[in-house]
């Protein structure tokens, strides 16, 4: 009961404050089967994704690559979770089920297009 | 330069936030008395310590004697050991000297406050509350300034704080002179903390990872072992030196008839590459195909880093700049630092030049001929193995790049044949048009994330950049752990723009290290900023001290990605692999709930906390007012992990 409320009081902590190494969240928390989408970004903290791809799969220097836009296909997805390539941590069957995974996918889908740079005025080219 | 770049630190007016600045240059103004060009040196008396104790400078820190005044007085005075030891650190110009108190140099500290901060070109003494940020103050600071300065620390457990900072400075072929007290004689101690705190030989603990060591027995052998200490640490491969300076030296009385100190500050000439080793490198590098060139430690000064530019020019060879320094525009169009692997996979001469991890720097490169040309081959120590693994080299020049490369250019100028000429200009083009797509890729992939929270890393250096690209901005910190932007998209073309990191990868490197080359900076007026971790301000805050409490102007960004990242990912990848679930691998590796805005507040230095994108610009531009007041500032940005 303690660990709970102390996971809980740190996610509220996050929450009010943004730091993006949040805590393990509680079962109140997990969402709906249904929601794929919603589930899949639960599970991408969850299962600690975000640490080195950032939270909306944009990708770390030195921590993790990019992960959308443009998001694989599926399959090479599936497999670099259950056989990665490089440093990228294990995630087999016995942590990380199909569905799970299918949901992270069906997430990083859902993300909404991001700004291009011309869009941007600090960010465009000069020249 | 421009005349707005050169003069950063005047051409802006404080406001804002700066009336927290405001305060503290009232406190520093009331307690300088407004005279002296020497006392603007001394610090405020802080106003607690005012409530408690009204001290008030006196008259001799207000008005500062003439140095032919000052030998009047000393010639009706004893003269004492210390005193001896003060002008040979002025005579040395290592004036600028971070301490934290000890009572194994008491007699040392109160010469340098009460002779050498009154001299002419006076000493100045700062207030740390770490050895281990005093050494990583005069380790940025050398960086900056290109001279070694020195730092006191106490007798063993000071030195023991001190040691980590050193490794840096080691690893980091940083010069820094480190003095650290003893108490060699048992006749003198007077208490258990005596005993505790004397050691036999003080200078073991550091001496794996230092480049000299010595406790001197008299003052004429102090002097000598400072000059040779100081030209040590000097000469390439630069590091750290360690000089034991016993109490009772510094107490003893000057004899009447005893000379003051006379030495000579040298001027230090690096070693450079034999002439064989030069010409053969020139033959290998013209008859190239695909030539590359990898940069690390390579420009200790602004000539090396023109002289870099002249050597990939000449060749229209692609760099790759590793980053321990800067060595070379980043947006040169042949700086291919982030396109290395499909670089070196097409080498086939490459010449690496003072490159620390050589062996995994050209790992995608396994059949190039390989040149060295570092000054790494003469460290003579083993027992730390910063000398990485055994690359396989094929021509190994012992010398140190910089002084190295006009010999080198001359020869290849002369290799070159007048036929490759036109091949040559075509593998320019190729990596010119290349970079253009690398910078674009950049500035995609800085938009990603644009609005979301917490705040990318993209942009939080865009921010700054779009408000400072036009003065005389330089980087005083490492930029691996926020997403090396700055390297991808700022346009660096000045050596001093950017500072490499810290060497050993000790963290509670970059708060002091900021602040020191900040120190240096301030002279030239120009504006430093540091973009760094959380975990390294919790390791050395009271850095931040030291920068309000000697009002050296400074732009901290606080990375506060509220945990120790690196790590949380390691712990992660250990426990999938055991197929343990991710569940508590934040155990012991989160910082939540940290304000560093209120950390900084607490320090004097004018702060505020960023938490939505949006709110970036302002908080900005209201930093940069208070630095441009001469003030240091701090934004705690909540931020992505990377």
């Amino acid at each position: 009961m303690r660990s709970l409320f102390v996971a809980g009081a740190l996610l509220a902590l996050a929450a009010a404050t943004g730091p993006v190494i949040a805590q393990p969240s509680d079962e109140a928390e997990r969402p709906t089967e249904q929601a794929n989408a919603a589930r899949g970004r639960y599970l991408y903290f969850q299962t600690g994704c975000y640490a080195c791809h950032g939270t909306i799969g944009h990708g770390a220097f030195l921590a993790g690559p990019k992960l959308t836009p443009p998001l694989m296909a599926f399959e090479p997805f599936s497999a670099q979770l259950r056989e990665p390539v490089g440093r990228m941590p294990r995630y087999g069957a016995e942590t990380m089920s199909d569905e799970d995974v299918a949901d992270i996918y069906a997430f990083l889908k859902a993300i909404p297009p991001q700004p291009t740079p011309d869009s941007i005025e600090m960010l465009k080219d000069p020249s | 330069m421009t005349g707005g770049r050169r003069n950063f630190l005047k051409t802006m007016s404080a406001g804002g936030l700066a009336a927290v600045a405001a305060s503290g240059k009232a406190r520093a103004a009331a307690s300088r008395g407004g005279t002296s060009k020497v006392a603007s040196s001394v610090p405020p008396i802080p106003a607690a310590a005012l409530e408690t104790a009204p001290l008030e400078p006196s008259e001799s820190v207000q008005t500062a004697p003439s140095d032919a005044a000052l030998s009047a007085s000393a010639r009706a005075q004893p003269l004492y050991g210390s005193d001896y030891m003060a002008d040979c650190l002025q005579h040395l110009g290592l004036t600028v000297i971070p301490q934290v108190p000890g009572s194994t140099f008491t007699g040392l500290h109160e010469s340098i406050v009460n002779r050498g901060m009154l001299r002419e070109k006076p000493l100045d003494l700062l207030t740390v509350t770490h050895e281990e940020i005093g050494v990583a103050f005069a380790h940025g600071y050398a960086k900056v300034a290109g001279d070694a300065t020195a730092t006191i620390v106490h007798s063993t457990v000071g030195l023991q704080h001190a040691s980590m900072a050193l490794y840096n400075a080691w690893c980091d072929r940083a010069p820094v002179v480190c003095l650290t007290g003893s108490l060699t004689d048992p006749e003198s101690r007077k208490n258990w903390v005596d005993w505790m705190h004397a050691v036999s030989d003080g200078p073991a603990l550091t001496r794996d990872f230092t480049k000299f060591d010595e406790t001197p027995r008299s003052l004429p052998h102090f002097t000598e072992s400072l000059v040779r200490g100081y030209q040590m640490a000097m000469t390439p491969p630069q590091g750290p030196v360690v000089l034991a300076i016993d109490l009772n030296l510094q107490e003893r009385r000057i004899a009447k008839d005893e000379a003051l100190p006379s030495l000579r500050k040298p001027r230090i000439s690096a070693p450079q590459g034999d002439s064989g080793g030069v010409a053969e490198a020139a033959k290998m590098l013209a008859q190239a195909e695909n030539p590359v060139l990898i940069a690390d430690r390579t420009a200790r000064t602004a000539e090396g880093f023109g002289a870099l530019i002249e050597l990939a020019e000449t060749l229209q060879a692609p760099v790759i700049d590793m980053g321990g320094r800067l060595n070379f525009p980043w947006l040169h169009p042949l700086n291919q630092s982030f396109n290395r692997g499909a670089v070196l996979r097409e080498a086939d001469v490459i010449l690496a030049m003072e490159v620390q991890d050589l062996s995994n720097a050209v790992r995608p490169a396994p059949n190039a001929r390989l040149i060295s040309l570092s000054s790494y081959d003469y460290y003579l120590k083993s027992n730390y193995q910063s000398f990485q693994a055994m690359p396989k080299v094929d021509l190994a020049i012992a010398g140190d790049a910089e002084a190295t490369l006009p010999a080198l250019l001359a020869a290849l100028r002369a290799a070159i044949p007048r036929r490759s000429r036109s091949a040559i200009a075509d593998r320019g083009a190729r990596w010119a048009e290349d970079r253009k797509g690398q910078i674009a890729r950049a500035r995609r992939e800085a938009a990603l994330g644009w609005s979301i929270k917490p705040i990318t890393t993209g942009r939080v250096w865009a921010e700054v950049h779009d408000q400072v690209k036009d003065m005389d901005w330089a980087i005083v910190g490492g930029c691996h752990f926020e997403g090396k932007w700055p390297q991808q998209l700022w346009d660096a073309r000045q050596h001093h723009q950017y500072i490499g990191d810290s060497g050993g990868y000790g963290l509670g490197y970059l708060p002091g290290a900021a602040v020191g080359a900040a120190y240096a900076h301030r002279s030239e007026g120009r504006l430093p900023i540091v973009f760094g971790g959380d975990g390294d301000l919790l390791m050395a805050p009271g850095a931040l001290f030291t920068a309000a409490y000697h009002t050296i102007p400074l732009l901290y960004l606080v990375h506060n990605n509220g945990g120790y990242h690196q790590e949380i990912m390691k712990v992660q990848e250990q426990a999938n692999a055991r197929a343990r679930g991710i569940a508590r691998t934040h155990v012991g590796n989160v910082l939540p709930g940290a304000d560093y805005a209120k950390l900084g507040a607490s320090m004097g230095v004018a702060s505020q906390r960023v938490v939505e994108p949006g709110d970036l610009r302002a908080a900005i531009a209201r930093a940069l007012e208070v630095v441009a007041s001469g003030e240091p500032a701090l934004i705690d940005i909540v931020s992505q992990g990377r």
